[in-house]
């Protein structure tokens, strides 16, 4: 069949010689012939169209590749067409955290760590005895096992330096491989560790900015623009210092303090003793790891006589020269609300808050009543969590059933837990002029506009300026004076809460201030956990001797940082921060009153 | 005429294949260049990002009080050292400076009736701080700091004097 077919195919062929016997002029192609012919030159036509286009293609290709590239090309290519862009061409892939001057406090460099192929390696325990001469931190055990493993990747070691990466090379073991990689370093170490917090071996932030902020920080868009912190380097290290110096000296175990632009809300400094090294968080405790600041709540004591005059004075229950009796203790449903510092007399508000009395505050709260004071607190965002840029926030700790003994033991710190950041944006928006401003550790944009709340007049806020710097001029808080700066603050000692009630031994003492009086820019919060008294503070371990120090010494020495200037008390600044019959002369036309006066004015 | 068309047309083909030969090659040395100056660019951003961390390391504000404690005669900034310019009085109205010195005050006009309240040696400014005074170097026994040279003489300063005068 396959003959025959050929047989015919060479009869039909149009070239085979017996078709071209005769000159073509003679030959007359009709019929059959014709048709081959056409068929052939048809076939010719097309396959020549192919190969046009196979080469137009081409030649299209050529012209892409040459003239029109794309950012998917491998980036070598990239590396040459992005000259004018090569700034933004990011080095690492997770971008650096930088403090409100720029200066760095994490950032990626790049490593090399070091890999196996176990089942390229040829004697496990030759190449484990080098390497450990090289890396001598490594357990030659450890390595021989793992290189003796029928895997096919095992890690030796990551993030090597250059020069151990060079010794590895050195070694020529066959077998291992390195993994370019990159490491999160931090600078500053364990300055800023509560705030910026850390990350996993993988560059996964696990803690603080570096947790909230992970996304954004890994965007590769951004990689190249660092993330700038609200936190000041000078005046966060002043903090620590500070606090580490008062730690050691009282025997504390542990402390918080915190600096807060009271006008915008931006955090400058945040310590949380005991810390750590951020590049060591595996040996860290539980207890170094712990944000005081905004994982801790604690029962703050009479800083939050603060808000009970604060909440009185704006109800008009009570004037600057209103008071309340405090001769007696109060008994109610089996508790006894006493004084520190008996007086035993009726009291007037700057006298109430400059000696700290627990009576009066608690009368004083009774009278705005639980609603009152539960409305107050939840204005003031006491009741929620403080809404901060880091995954650890603590939320407060009050009673669900708000009664009058719950009302009389806030009203002087007891029986609601809160931050110490949670204080500090409060006690912002008693001296600011009432407008109480989310707190940030990010720096503000100044044109952005301020997600701040009114939650008490100008008026009030300036009595309340007026009380604080009473209480360091004459109060429990005298050890807070910073020369110059007029520092206002009241002081706050709380018993903790131990097994089986209050141990009366084991104190929280805190000062909450702010600065300069007459037009306050900065809240300044230093707070102990369980300082012993000293011989300096005649055994004292209260506020006044071991918190109010702290604040005293770090304005002298943030102020200049903050480019706070200096106050000379013109009569115009004083009348702005003092009260007539206390720490200024009595209003003219009215004589100035005396303690027994005052006394009798209860009868 | 056909045939010298086309020697022309072999010879501007000859021509234009060398000219596009070469600058195909030099368009590749110029990228291959680029490429290595680019790579060279990113090393060095490499480079300066270790140096930024180094240099942050270096100036830990902790490293950088332990080492001015340990080697410069200063002091925390204090209240009274810090004035405004408008404080500056012009140099023709300076009292005598030597009646200023001699009276123990700053010799700065600003109103300051109590002693200094603050404390006035390195030791009590820095009680805890272990770093020892450098030899030979002994601390400032008087609170009060060297008044500028310009002020320890009763004559005005004469290029404060001339600008003052000018018209």
């Amino acid at each position: 069949m396959i003959a025959r077919f050929l047989q015919r195919r060479q009869r039909r062929n149009p070239c085979h010689p017996a078709d071209l016997q005769a000159p073509p002029s003679l030959v007359r192609l009709d019929g059959a012939a014709k048709e081959v012919i056409e068929t052939g030159r048809t076939r010719l036509v097309t396959a020549a169209l192919l190969f046009a286009l196979c080469f137009v293609v081409l030649a299209a290709r050529l012209v892409d590749l040459t003239f029109i590239r794309n950012d998917t090309e491998p980036r070598v290519a990239r590396a040459a067409t992005l000259v004018a862009k090569v700034d933004q061409f990011p080095v690492v892939d997770r971008a650096a955290i930088v403090d409100r001057n720029g200066t760095l406090l994490a950032t990626s460099l790049r490593t090399a760590s070091l890999y196996a192929d176990p089942r390229k390696v040829l004697n496990a325990r030759e190449a484990a005895a080098k390497l450990v001469r090289v890396l001598p931190e490594l357990s030659q055990a450890d390595i021989t096992e793992r290189l003796g493993s029928d895997r096919s990747f095992v890690w030796i070691r990551r993030n090597l330096t250059p020069r151990q990466q060079q010794q590895v090379i050195t070694l020529g073991i066959p077998g291992l491989y390195f993994h370019g990689e990159q490491r999160r370093v931090y600078p500053q170490g364990a300055l800023a560790v509560h705030a910026v917090g850390f990350t996993d071996v993988d560059n996964n932030g696990l803690a603080g900015i570096e947790a909230f902020f992970n996304e954004r920080l890994r965007d590769p868009a951004r990689a190249h623009e660092p993330l700038s912190l609200s936190l000041d380097l000078s005046v966060q290290h002043a903090v620590r210092d500070e606090l580490l110096r008062s730690v050691a000296a009282h025997k504390a175990i542990g402390a918080a303090g915190i600096v807060l632009d009271a006008r915008n809300g931006e955090v400058l400094a945040m310590v949380s003793l005991p810390d750590f090294e951020p590049g060591q968080v595996g040996e860290a405790s539980k207890d170094q790891r712990f944000n005081r600041n905004t994982l801790g709540v604690y029962e703050m004591g009479s800083t939050f006589k603060t808000f009970a005059a604060a909440m009185a004075l704006e109800k008009g229950l009570v004037n600057m020269k209103g008071g309340y009796d405090a001769t007696h203790p109060i008994r109610i449903a089996g508790f006894t609300i006493s004084d520190d510092h008996p007086k035993k007399r009726w009291l007037s508000l700057p006298e109430i808050y400059m000696y700290s009395s627990n009576i009066a505050a608690a009368k004083m709260a009774v009278d705005v009543g639980p609603a009152g004071q539960r409305a107050f607190m939840q204005k003031l965002g006491f009741l929620g969590k403080p809404a901060i840029e880091l995954p650890e926030i603590g939320g407060p700790l009050y009673p669900r059933r708000w009664n009058t003994i719950e009302t009389m033991t806030i009203a002087f710190g007891h029986g609601i837990s809160v931050s110490p950041l949670q204080l500090a944006s409060a006690v912002g928006a008693m001296v600011n002029g009432g407008l109480l401003v989310q707190p940030t550790l990010i720096r503000r944009d100044p044109l952005a506009p301020l997600p701040a709340d009114r939650v008490i007049s100008e008026r009030t806020s300036r009595q309340m300026r007026q009380l604080m710097r009473l209480v360091v001029e004459q109060g429990t808080g005298k050890k807070a004076e910073a020369p110059g700066y007029l520092v206002g603050g009241k002081t706050g000692t709380a018993e903790k809460v131990g097994a089986g009630g209050y141990k009366r031994k084991s104190l929280l003492t805190s000062f909450v201030a702010a600065f300069p009086m007459h037009a306050p820019r900065y809240v300044v919060i230093a707070m102990l956990d369980e300082p012993k008294g000293t011989k300096e503070t005649h055994g004292f371990a209260t506020a006044g001797w071991t918190a109010a120090p702290i604040v005293g010494r770090l304005v002298t020495r943030i102020a200049p940082i903050l480019g706070v200037p200096p106050v000379h008390e013109t009569p115009e600044v004083r009348s702005a921060i003092a009260i007539p019959g206390f720490n200024a002369p009595a209003e003219p036309g009215r004589p100035q009153p005396t303690l027994q006066e005052r006394k009798l004015a209860s009868f | 005429m056909s045939r010298s068309l086309t020697f022309f047309a072999v010879a501007l083909t000859a021509a234009v294949s060398w000219g596009l030969y070469h600058l195909a090659y030099e368009v590749q040395r110029l990228e291959d260049e680029l490429i290595d100056y680019n790579r060279a660019l990113l090393r060095d951003r490499e480079a300066m990002q270790v140096l930024a961390a180094e240099w942050s390391y270096l100036t830990r504000p902790e490293a950088l009080q332990e080492r001015a404690l340990r080697h410069l005669d200063m002091r925390p900034l204090l209240p009274v050292q810090i004035a405004r310019i408008e404080h500056i009085p012009f140099a023709e109205t300076l009292a005598p400076a030597g009646a200023v010195l001699s009276s123990g005050d700053i010799p700065l006009p600003r109103p300051r009736p109590r002693p200094l309240p603050f404390a006035a040696t390195r030791e009590a400014a820095y009680p805890n701080s272990q770093a020892a005074p450098r030899a030979g170097t002994p601390l400032p026994s008087s609170p009060v700091a060297p008044a500028p040279p310009f002020l320890q003489s009763a004559a005005p300063v004469p290029a404060l004097a001339a600008a003052r005068s000018a018209p």
